[in-house]
């Protein structure tokens, strides 16, 4: 406890030791590159970090506990507001949970999911693009932030055009999609993905590959073995990063992923300029997944929806031309949706890493508990164990390398 | 879906990574090598290729403006049938229900034995504009609109029901809405029969 008569600075269950030149700083909440809301508590000898401890909950705004009085349909675009950089990859994960508790994740029209996979994948080119724009600006690369933000913006003009919102997107509905590309998307889509891998190739890997001081604070810096990864549950690109052949797109595959041709990359480096790198050869493998899904999309029945009228309200078309599924719309709108007594957790390759939903449902239209396993959440525990021994200069190109988005993270 | 799936392959390949250098000499090379290789000069050429293409994509806000799609989710708009002029929304309360952010408010009473609408609000100051109104309304009455400079001096300026209906003079400019409640764009061709028939 803080002695009144004493002035110490006070943090809540932490104990430094203060018998020699160490200083306690705080950095952030309110730090640029602190990426949102992260507290670190650096514990430093001069210049080298000897504590770190990561303090969160900045952004806490009770999701789950949210969900537990929302109906499923309403919480979806709760979701968007986890990883806002990539809300549609939320809004698949709940979706996809859901559908899985409710049996019908069969019943997906193939449109639905060929759109779905499009969502994905634009939203993992545009979450690594905005990842590369502000680590750049950590490190002091300016040019590239400013590249990066050009063409994410295009990208978000995709998604504009598909569902009408550039952050918050809601773009995927339990049972399918809410709305058909509109007309003329996909050539759009194919004009923006060869402009994508000229970026990634003329503009990124051409300003930053062989810079020195790119190089030079990256190589080495944030090195992440074997056994840290395993310890400390990373996901996704930290992960591969370290070496690991972890990929759930390929191991537990959802959506098309099975139908699609496309490598993931992996590096034995274990530092942050190895995860540059599978950051750009992931950018370049969902170039080449959107390219193989645009002939899917034309070769698709128009359905969107699944046919499911106990779970899923019919039509517009059918809502105003037919009594019964009117009715049905209505029962579905103001009661909700009723999936039977279960529970289910259902994981998938969110840009950032795994991003898993457990739901437990007890028959009624709430969940009776939802619990999200945000990527985020455990790139932070890791820096704990990660800043210990490097420079306080670093520190800031370490938790840019972790691409924390602190939605996810405080939920 | 009776097609057999087709397995695509999904490899995990390593990527290529120069060693870095650990030993002095090494370390010196790479010195060398940068010095009088081009490394220096790619950054400012790069920089210099995009300034001379002239393809600036600043957008100069008040004065210039980005077009919208128009699926775009900003400040509702209520419509009003066409044939007739009267208001579309017959107060089923199903945009009040489904409102995540809980902003939608509507009274009704009975007026020479039909429902009306008498009050219809919505927070703009509490909308998350996730479109699920526009999603669920079953007679195409409330959409979103495109106006989404939303500043305002008062409070009760975010709610005014009379700045989202369509003025009845107007009536002949109201445009249907693309986005989230749509009817899909080949709707009447799909429809065999309208509710009178049956």
């Amino acid at each position: 406890m803080q002695q009144t008569n004493r002035l110490r600075p006070f943090f809540e269950n932490l104990t430094f030791d203060r018998d020699d030149n160490h200083m306690v700083i705080n950095f952030g909440p309110q730090h640029p590159s602190a990426h949102g809301q992260l507290r670190l508590i650096l514990e430093l000898d001069g210049e080298e970090v000897v504590k770190a401890n990561p303090d969160i909950g900045y952004l806490h705004r009770g999701m789950e506990k949210m969900a537990e009085n929302m109906i499923y349909n309403e919480f979806l675009p709760t979701t968007d507001r986890m990883d806002y950089i990539a809300s549609s990859s939320n809004n698949y994960g709940f979706a996809l949970a859901v559908e899985k508790l409710l049996g019908i994740e069969d019943k997906v029209p193939r449109r639905a999911k060929v759109i779905r996979t499009m969502l994905l994948e634009l939203n993992r080119i545009i979450s690594h693009q905005f990842w590369l724009a502000t680590h750049a600006l950590d490190v002091g690369a300016m040019s590239v932030f400013l590249y990066a933000f050009r063409e994410r913006e295009w990208g978000l003009d995709l998604i504009e055009d598909y569902c009408g919102a550039r952050l918050t997107h809601s773009a995927i509905r339990i049972g399918g999609v809410p709305l058909d590309l509109p007309e003329g998307w996909t050539d759009n889509l194919a004009k923006y993905l060869d402009k994508v891998e000229r970026a990634v190739k003329e503009d990124y890997e051409a300003l930053l590959d062989e810079n020195r001081i790119w190089k030079m604070r990256l190589e080495n810096v944030g090195i992440i073995d074997k056994e840290m990864a395993r310890s400390w549950a990373v996901s996704g690109i930290m992960l591969r990063g370290s070496g690991f052949e972890w990929d759930l797109r390929k191991e537990m595959p959802y959506e098309l992923y099975e139908e699609l041709d496309f490598d993931i990359p992996i590096s034995d480096k274990m530092d942050s300029y190895g995860r540059y790198k599978l950051y750009m050869e992931e950018i370049r493998q969902s170039v080449r997944i959107l390219r193989q899904l645009i002939p899917m999309y034309h070769e698709s029945e128009p359905q969107l929806m699944a046919n499911v009228p106990q779970y899923i309200s019919p039509t517009k078309e059918e809502q105003m031309t037919q009594n019964y599924s009117l009715m049905q719309h209505f029962v579905l709108v103001t009661q909700g949706m009723r999936p039977p007594v279960g529970e289910v957790y259902v994981a998938t390759e969110s840009p950032k890493g795994e991003l898993g939903f457990y739901i437990n449902s007890q028959g009624e239209p709430y969940p009776y508990r939802l619990k999200i396993r945000a990527p985020s959440f455990f790139h932070t525990g890791i820096l704990q164990d990660l800043l210990v021994g490097c420079q306080l200069a670093d520190v800031v190109t370490i938790i840019g390398s972790t691409n924390i988005v602190f939605g996810e993270v405080d939920r | 879906m009776n097609k057999e799936v087709i397995k695509g392959s999904q490899n995990y390949i390593p990527v290529e990574i120069e060693d870095y250098p650990t030993t002095g000499w090494q370390k010196f090379k790479q010195v060398v090598r940068r010095s009088l290789g081009k490394e220096l000069f790619v950054g400012l050429w790069v920089v210099l290729r995009e300034m001379l293409k002239f393809n600036i994509h600043t957008v100069q806000y008040p004065e210039e403006v980005l077009p919208l799609p128009s699926r775009y989710r900003a400040v509702h708009k209520l419509l009003r049938l066409l044939e007739s002029g009267n208001e579309r929304c017959i107060g089923c309360g199903l945009c009040e229900k489904i409102c995540i952010a809980d902003c939608i408010r509507m009274e009704t009473k009975e007026e020479n034995g039909r429902k009306v609408v008498s009050e219809y609000s919505i927070n703009l100051g509490r909308c998350i504009f996730c479109g699920y109104c526009a999603e669920v309304c079953p007679e195409l009455a409330i959409v979103h609109g495109s106006r989404y400079e939303n500043a305002s001096e008062q409070r009760a300026h975010f709610v005014l029901k009379d700045d989202m209906l369509t003025p009845i003079d107007f009536l002949k400019e109201q445009k249907e809405f693309d986005g989230f409640g749509a009817v899909s764009p080949n709707a009447d061709k799909l429809i065999k029969k309208t509710p009178l028939a049956y």
